[in-house]
């Protein structure tokens, strides 16, 4: 490489170089646990809280100097120049923090409330009034009493991921929806029902669904909630209401009255344990990537009622009419249909040389991706969560790829009841901090990750890129793929 | 469940005054914790005695242990099986304090110290003055109903507790706790009935207990046991199990059977 003139800029790189000599000394002679020093870090709390309440019409007020706003502005939010949303910070100053100036705090925010009259306001910690010990909850309180408007507080720390603020932040949403059965739209909420025995469906125009768990942090704004919502709509499912991207305060109203909750990442498990508590609505968790919209297709189906047939292109019973393949199923018909696309292709399907492979990411959308891409080629990835993995989402990993028996045998019980048959699931780990990650990196042949995980990477594996927003920002927006088509977008299919 | 927390200014006997009120209650059936709110972690030495003198405060639990430590580690039980927890604090002259405190408090709450303990009574017992937000933290909303402050008639300890009462009246807003009402911890300077009738004519409250000056109480200190333990039978006894009766009828609770025979005070 060229010296440049610039003798700033040579004692800046000079600096850099120092810098990363150090980074090495210190990679080599520490266990450098929590810390990045050559892989980024993932969306914290504070911006989840923001970008899921982004499109509800309330007021977000992030408590602090400025920091978190602007990384939110800056890296986390592709909405911020091309919609409107009230999200402030407080200005939060050394004195305000020393002298606990909370008067300041809550009159700036009811006169901007009284003047921008949101339906809401939520209060957001970041680590200062963290460490102060700010009394969000008695604020809130008295900012309600004065305004009349609701007010939420989110305990974020701004140290965790936003699987955990934009989590709690749609919990706390559909906690505050009307319950239909107050307006006699739907009987006996507040129960699980049995599944089939629901009141009040319309089953002959199809299922009502929520999607709980969108947000551009994990589905960035290209083409996948719409590819999403068009899957969904073509098996006949009616999209009652998205939380929370494209569905208006209106809509996200009557989420309650929804059949079922397709729980589409991590994100989205909360506030579905919610609504199962208090409406009674059942929920699946996956995303339909690829050929696993197909399992997913029939769990949904097999919990809303509905009839899985009526897809256009959903298949029959070919998903129980799979082979054994290494003493497990997969999807044979399909396997062989697509073989002679697949031998062009750079999957191997050689399978004596398969290899071991990777998906790293938010685990709902990369345990679904391994699925698809174990019907496909028989190939069973890993899956590594390095963010907050919540146990159920681990135990339904371990299932993911069994499908409901519907045979006659099973006539006399409950859909509920169902064993479940197929393939098993996918083995997830949940494991933190880039020298862990980096070591467990190293037997993979194949990795399917976002661009920056690429430096920790062994230098023999394959790397291919599944960009994430929560985790490279706005860097690789454009190379985001369609996840219900990923396939092609991965360069997975024929060169 | 009732939850009180007590203030006043240092050294005025909130601790002995608390311990006290802990015994007698305990005595009475009641299930009570009583949880020092104060970096030194001495607010429950008479109820532990000698025998049990040295503790784990909560927050040297989380400095030693991390999270790897469970509700039975936070708690002693003390003489007449209270629940005695210390929040304990930062090493002298370092560190917050005050946040130490609410730190403390979630701790023992996540640790589900109510909800496994089941105390009919919860006592706050904290340190000195409202000073900054952490020792706000007992009268916060989830933690204690009602506030009482001790108070002498010594200017001091009368300043002190006009600080506190305007403490509660500034976060009637947030859902904070009341004020319980006023105990004198008399120290027999002049004026004394008439000053601190004076602080709860200014608080719009009313003096709920009063405890003479007794030379028992020292010497149950020097003991390291309280007084309704070591001299039952005392009239300081009688006042400490006077206050009892008067903090759960603040609390708007019925008096346990063996506590309807106390006294002849307006109890």
């Amino acid at each position: 490489m060229t010296e440049p003139k610039d003798p700033d800029l040579c004692r800046t790189l000079g600096k850099i170089s120092a810098m990363e000599k150090e980074l090495n000394h210190n990679k080599d002679n520490i266990n450098m646990r929590q810390v990045s020093a050559r892989i980024s870090t993932y969306t914290a709390d504070v911006s989840g809280v923001c970008s899921a309440l982004f499109e509800l019409g309330g007021m977000t007020v992030i408590h602090d100097p400025s920091g978190c706003n602007s990384t939110y502005n800056t890296h986390d939010e592709p909405r911020w120049y091309d919609q409107d949303s009230l999200v402030f910070i407080s200005g939060l100053t050394q004195m305000d923090a020393i002298l606990g100036n909370d008067d300041k705090f809550i009159r700036d925010i009811i006169r901007a409330a009284e003047d921008l009259k949101p339906s809401f306001i939520a209060l957001v910690r970041t680590p200062v009034p963290l460490l102060n010990g700010t009394d969000f909850e008695g604020i809130a309180l008295e900012i309600e009493a004065r305004t009349g408007i609701p007010v939420m507080y989110f305990p974020t720390t701004g140290m965790e991921t936003y699987i955990r603020g934009a989590g709690m932040a749609l919990e706390a949403v559909v906690n505050r929806i009307p319950d239909p059965a107050f307006h006699g739209k739907r009987k006996d909420s507040g129960q699980a029902k049995s599944h089939g025995e629901k009141e009040g469906l319309s089953l002959e125009k199809g299922p009502w669904v929520n999607i709980l768990g969108a947000t551009p942090l994990d589905f960035s704004i290209g083409q996948t909630m719409d590819s999403l919502k068009d899957w969904l709509d073509r098996r006949g499912y009616r999209v009652r209401s998205c939380l929370a991207m494209g569905s208006g305060p209106d809509a996200i109203r009557t989420a309650g009255e929804a059949d079922l909750n397709l729980v589409i990442s991590g994100v989205g498990l909360p506030a579905a344990r919610v609504m199962e508590k208090r409406f009674g609505i059942p929920y699946v968790l996956g995303f339909p990537v690829e050929d696993y919209g197909r399992i997913l297709d029939r769990e949904m189906s097999s919990l809303s009622g509905a009839d899985s047939d009526q897809a256009e292109d959903s298949p029959s019973d070919d998903l129980y009419g799979g082979e054994l393949y290494d003493g497990e199923f997969y999807d044979s018909e399909f396997y062989d249909k697509e073989k002679s696309d697949l031998q062009d292709s750079n999957l191997n399907t050689d399978h004596s040389d398969r290899g071991s492979w990777v998906v790293i990411g938010e685990p709902v959308t990369s345990i679904s991706l391994a699925c698809a891409i174990y019907m496909r080629t028989g190939i069973r990835p890993e899956v590594i969560s390095p963010l907050e993995t919540d146990p159920e989402i681990l135990d339904w990993a371990k299932e993911a790829l069994n499908v409901r028996d519907c045979g006659e045998e099973m006539a006399g019980e409950s859909k509920q009841g169902m064993k479940k048959i197929g393939a098993g699931g996918i083995s997830c780990r949940m494991i933190q901090g880039e020298a862990a990650l980096e070591e467990a990196l190293r037997p993979y042949t194949r990795i399917i990750a976002d661009p920056l995980y690429q430096p920790i990477c062994p230098g023999k594996a394959e790397f291919i890129s599944l960009p994430h927003e929560a985790f490279s920002g706005r860097i690789y927006r454009k190379q985001i793929p369609d996840l219900v088509h990923a396939f092609i977008d991965l360069g997975l299919k024929a060169d | 469940m009732i939850k009180i927390a007590v203030y006043g200014k240092g050294g005025i006997g909130k601790s002995t005054t608390v311990s006290n009120v802990a015994v007698v209650l305990a005595r009475a059936g009641l299930t009570v914790m009583q949880i020092g709110c104060d970096p030194k972690a001495d607010s429950t030495v008479l109820l532990r005695g000698r025998k049990q003198a040295r503790m784990e405060t909560v927050l040297d639990l989380v400095r030693n242990r991390k999270d790897d430590f469970s509700l039975d580690d936070m708690v002693v039980r003390g003489c007449a099986g209270v629940l005695c927890v210390e929040a304990g604090g930062p090493s002298p002259g370092l560190g917050c304090a005050g946040r130490g405190i609410i730190a403390a408090l979630e701790t023992l709450e996540k640790k589900g110290a109510y909800d496994i303990w089941k105390p009919d009574v919860v006592i706050y017992d904290v340190l000195g003055d409202v000073v900054c937000g952490g020792f706000s933290m007992p009268m916060r909303r989830g933690y204690a109903d009602k506030v009482f402050v001790l108070t002498s008639g010594e200017n001091m300890a009368i300043h002190a507790a006009a600080n506190i009462g305007m403490a509660v009246e500034n976060f009637k807003s947030r859902g904070y706790a009341g004020l319980g009402g006023i105990i004198l911890n008399r120290r027999n300077v002049k004026r004394e009935q008439e000053k601190v009738e004076e602080l709860a004519q200014d608080l719009h409250t009313r003096i709920i207990a009063d405890l003479p000056r007794s030379d028992l109480v020292p010497e149950a200190e020097e003991k390291m046991m309280t007084v309704v333990e070591g001299w039952p039978e005392s009239a300081m006894a009688e006042a400490y199990r006077m206050t009892a009766c008067a903090i759960l009828q603040a609390c708007g609770r019925e008096l346990p059977e063996s506590l309807r025979t106390v006294g002849v005070m307006e109890c």
